[in-house]
């Protein structure tokens, strides 16, 4: 009984997280950017981050020929 | 990809880049397979680990009894963490399945101490090593493990020596080899992450799962607090020699790593070890819970 309702209790918790995780997808990288391109007037796009840098540099220089739409990145 | 793209050789994936984010199995699988247009691609090495890992958790656990090995697959397919980490082109997926694998060939090794299995296990702790650094973690709770055994089964101090470095000797080879060309010189990435105690009891929730809304997430931290002590105490009765290995993985691990990065930084990835062998210690308790039922 016990086993039954924590084995329960735990596959509920994960499911949740794992349904939103199928829904989703993950990152979803190259909408962002899109989106920022998107939304940025004139030819630049300003990009900044919470320190992360040299991770957001390598995020950047992947997906922005696919999803800046030819527009420049100053990060 | 970004990484991979950076070196034109395989060496220079260990001798320039320098960088926390470089888990080098990964980047040497995504060296090898190039830039392709479909990112499952990238995440295969990943995908192909995490599925290993459901198989070689029943494996582990099957050493305890059937119901931990049902238990134990059940509750590593289920995991959103494990999940989520298979999902991404990094080297989390495989760390936990190489750690998995190494725990499983030194327990034969400790069965009756052949070489092959010493052998697997070497090579498997090196794969571990390459393919997430905190695999160092399980190494050291490995040490503690086999020093445990080695008292109690009353050998010669030779033999001691000789067993214990059949084991250890090429994972603390190869540990040291990566410290002198790349570790002593890596950057962390940086970024702000919570207070140290919030991330470990973070880590502590998403083990279970970790329900959404504060509240929840402190009684799931508290919850897998209580399965923890379950774990332990069942070990404590059948197999002391495990007690160690667990306790040195899940709790002294988390506290070395979080004194070795003096409390900043820390994120719950971090700790994706620690999960792992918490849901082998988790399907102990559920398969007791469920043998008191009667069902065995």
């Amino acid at each position: 009984m016990i086993c039954g309702i924590l084995l329960l209790a735990y596959l509920a918790a994960n499911g949740q997280h794992m349904a939103t995780l199928f829904e989703l997808g993950r990152g979803q990288y190259s909408a962002a950017i899109r989106f920022l391109a998107e939304e940025s007037d004139g030819h630049i796009v300003t990009i900044g981050s919470d320190g992360h840098d040299l991770d957001m540099f390598l995020t950047l220089a992947f997906y922005r020929s696919a999803a800046m739409e030819g527009k420049q990145c100053i990060y | 990809m970004g990484l991979a793209n950076r070196v034109s050789s395989p060496v220079e994936i260990f001798t320039t880049l320098h960088y926390d984010n470089n888990h080098y199995l990964n980047t040497l699988y995504l060296h090898f397979v190039g830039l392709r247009g479909n990112s499952l691609w990238y995440r295969v090495l990943s995908l192909v680990t995490g599925i290993g890992t459901v198989a070689v958790a029943g494996l582990i656990a099957r050493r305890r009894n059937t119901a931990s090995a049902f238990m134990a697959m059940l509750l590593v397919g289920f995991s959103y963490v494990v999940v989520l980490y298979s999902s991404e082109a990094r080297g989390y997926a495989s760390v936990v399945f190489f750690s998995f694998l190494s725990f499983h060939f030194l327990d034969c090794y400790w069965e009756n101490r052949n070489w092959r299995a010493a052998l697997c296990y070497s090579l498997s702790t090196i794969l571990g090593l390459l393919s997430y650094l905190p695999f160092a973690g399980f190494l050291l709770a490995a040490m503690a493990w086999s020093g445990y055994r080695l008292i109690k089964l009353h050998v010669r101090p030779k033999e001691m020596v000789v067993s214990f470095l059949a084991c250890h000797t090429a994972g603390i080879a190869f540990l040291g080899g990566l410290y002198l060309v790349d570790v002593r010189y890596m950057v962390r990435a940086g970024g702000e992450s919570p207070p140290w105690p919030s991330v470990c009891a973070s880590a502590f929730a998403w083990a279970l799962g970790a329900p959404l809304g504060q509240r929840p997430m402190i009684l799931t931290c508290l919850g897998a607090v209580a399965v923890l002590a379950a774990g332990l105490r069942i070990l404590w009765r059948e197999r002391a020699d495990w007690l160690v290995f667990y306790v040195g993985v899940i709790l002294l691990f988390p506290f070395l790593l979080t004194a070795l990065l003096g409390g900043k930084t820390i994120y719950v990835r971090y700790f994706i070890l620690p999960i792992a062998f918490f849901l082998i210690l988790f399907s102990f308790v559920l398969a007791d819970l469920y043998a008191l039922k009667g069902g065995k």
